[in-house]
């Protein structure tokens, strides 16, 4: 156990060296999510509002687009850091290294995504701080639910960045796997329009990202959600999910050092 | 022409070996993350439900066709900016800069290469992102006429004059990841491909006037959705011309001075 959490510290602290050398970083990192945010919000200005889950005015909507990006970036840059990482490793010659050392892949693979914690937690706050004050969603009586979110978040996102840093390590040219997870999440897990209007074949879609569940959760906790909705649904959606992610990491891990031993520059083997 | 055609197999058989589908899936699916996010507020989510000042800035209700021209533009605005921007950085990272610049090709034709190359490419992305809008429901026909494919061809040149400048850019700061994202993410809020600019504060709108995407787009959709000679856009027209040459003035000023100084710092 100490010996995985010295590797997940390893890699975290690789990270924050190689990655925040300078301001620029930390001032795209607030940057980027409130332009694609701001992008969100004036695309629905075209429309004039239906009243659908309660939303009636621009208000409803910043609270609704608030909690879905909060939930949003942390998924985001997990798995944007992972990517990186990896292509990093990759170019760098060091993923070589990393297949040569007795240390847990599967605590590497999680260590990679763990690597965006700093990020995640100054994101996460600065859309709940928008969120608390300008919405009215958050109050003093429920602001205790913050760190059961941020707890949430933090679960289920790093082991999804892990799933998709040991995909990552397939192939030079696997930045379209980002892609292909990346995109649909963003549209089809209910950060930017409620999944309850979508289509079935939309819905079932939605099913296989854990971001849907975390959403479903911290909206119906604070009163964004359609009337009737459950929790426990949504919790064990979310624990199959994961059971699923770990079996596939490790199963992609295994597969991932098998292939690189054939088709990379290994000189020891 | 010789430099330019061999640039350009250059530059096309290294991205068939090496990395053929990263930025293609990653274009195209963003440009149809473009016209679906709409799509589903349009059709799902608000019910058709569009207020009535859109008609009034756009002079036209068809939402789905304004959304997809918008976006298939901006895929076009990315991938040109991108391939352009990036082709100096990347022959630095492939350790081939120190040779083209020590040849004596000259850089114009370099980047006509390039331009040869990545418009092949981004017209496929543009194309697909055109077909899905058109499964979605846009009018597209129009799009087969003179005017609308001289809106196209001006629109690229003028991407091309920014991405000159861009380059440059990239090459002094070494990056590619922060610079691009934050353009890219800029353009996509300012320069009114998913909602017209009127939404917008009255500064912000100023400050779009900057990006030569901003007329292209307007004089894009007038061809299309409107079907205006381009004669009665003029204006536009001039804008986009006069950002051209202020963006390729600028990049081959900045470019000059920057090889200057590469040739010192970076090379024995």
């Amino acid at each position: 156990m100490r010996k995985i959490l010295l590797v997940l510290k390893a890699e975290v602290v690789k990270q924050k060296q190689h990655d925040y050398h300078s301001y620029f970083v930390y001032f795209s990192l607030l940057l980027w999510p409130i332009l694609g945010f701001l992008e969100v919000y004036f695309t629905y200005q075209p429309f004039t509002f239906t009243g659908y889950l309660g939303i009636t005015d621009s208000r409803d909507l910043l609270a609704f687009l608030g909690t879905g990006y909060m939930a949003y970036t942390c998924f985001w840059s997990m798995v944007q850091n992972a990517w990186s990482m990896s292509w990093q490793e990759r170019e760098g010659g060091t993923l070589e290294v990393a297949f040569l050392t007795p240390a847990n892949r599967l605590a590497m693979m999680y260590g990679k995504a763990l690597g965006a914690l700093i990020q995640e937690v100054w994101m996460f706050c600065c859309f709940c701080l928008f969120v608390l004050f300008y919405t009215d969603t958050l109050r003093w009586d429920n602001l205790f639910l913050l760190p059961v979110f941020l707890v949430l978040l933090l679960v289920a996102s790093t082991l999804w960045g892990g799933m998709l840093s040991a995909l990552c390590l397939y192939s030079r040219d696997s930045s379209m796997i980002m892609d292909i997870f990346e995109t649909p999440m963003n549209l089809f897990t209910g950060t930017r329009i409620p999944v309850s209007c979508f289509p079935t074949w939309a819905k079932l879609l939605s099913l296989v990202f854990p971001l849907t569940y975390c959403l479903q959760i911290i909206r119906l906790v604070l009163g964004i959600a359609e009337p009737g909705q459950r929790l426990l649904p949504s919790l064990l959606g979310l624990l199959l999910c994961m059971g699923i992610m770990v079996a596939v990491t490790a199963w992609v891990t295994i597969r991932v050092e098998k292939h690189n031993r054939e088709t990379g520059e290994l000189n020891f083997y | 022409m010789l430099i330019a055609w061999s640039t350009y197999q250059r530059i096309r058989i290294g991205i068939l070996r090496a990395v053929p589908w990263s930025f293609v899936v990653s274009r195209v699916l963003t440009g149809v993350t473009q016209i679906v996010f709409p799509y589903f507020i349009y059709r799902y989510f608000m019910a058709g439900s569009l207020s009535v000042e859109f008609a009034q800035y756009t002079g036209s209700a068809d939402y789905m066709t304004y959304i997809v021209l918008g976006s298939a533009l901006n895929v076009l605005a990315v991938s040109t900016l991108m391939n352009i921007g990036r082709a100096l950085i990347t022959e630095l990272r492939e350790g081939t800069l120190e040779m083209l610049l020590l040849a004596p090709a000259s850089r114009t034709a370099y980047f006509a290469g390039c331009l040869w190359e990545q418009t092949l490419r981004a017209l496929l992305e543009f194309g697909a992102t055109l077909l899905v809008g058109a499964l979605l429901g846009a009018n597209l026909w129009p799009i087969f006429s003179l005017r609308a494919l001289l809106a196209i061809t001006l629109a690229i040149f003028s991407f091309f004059c920014m991405g000159i400048l861009l380059s440059g850019v990239m090459l002094r700061t070494r990056d590619t990841y922060v610079t691009q994202n934050t353009l890219f993410f800029l353009m996509n809020v300012v320069c009114g491909i998913t909602f017209p600019l009127q939404y917008l504060p009255g500064w912000v709108q100023h400050l779009a006037q900057l990006f030569p995407l901003t007329p292209a787009v307007a004089l894009f959709r007038s061809a299309v959705i409107q079907q205006e000679p381009l004669a009665g856009q003029l204006d536009l027209i001039g804008q986009i011309l006069l950002l051209s040459a202020l963006y390729l003035l600028a990049g081959a000023l900045w470019n000059k001075k920057l090889e200057r100084n590469l040739m010192e710092s970076i090379f024995g």
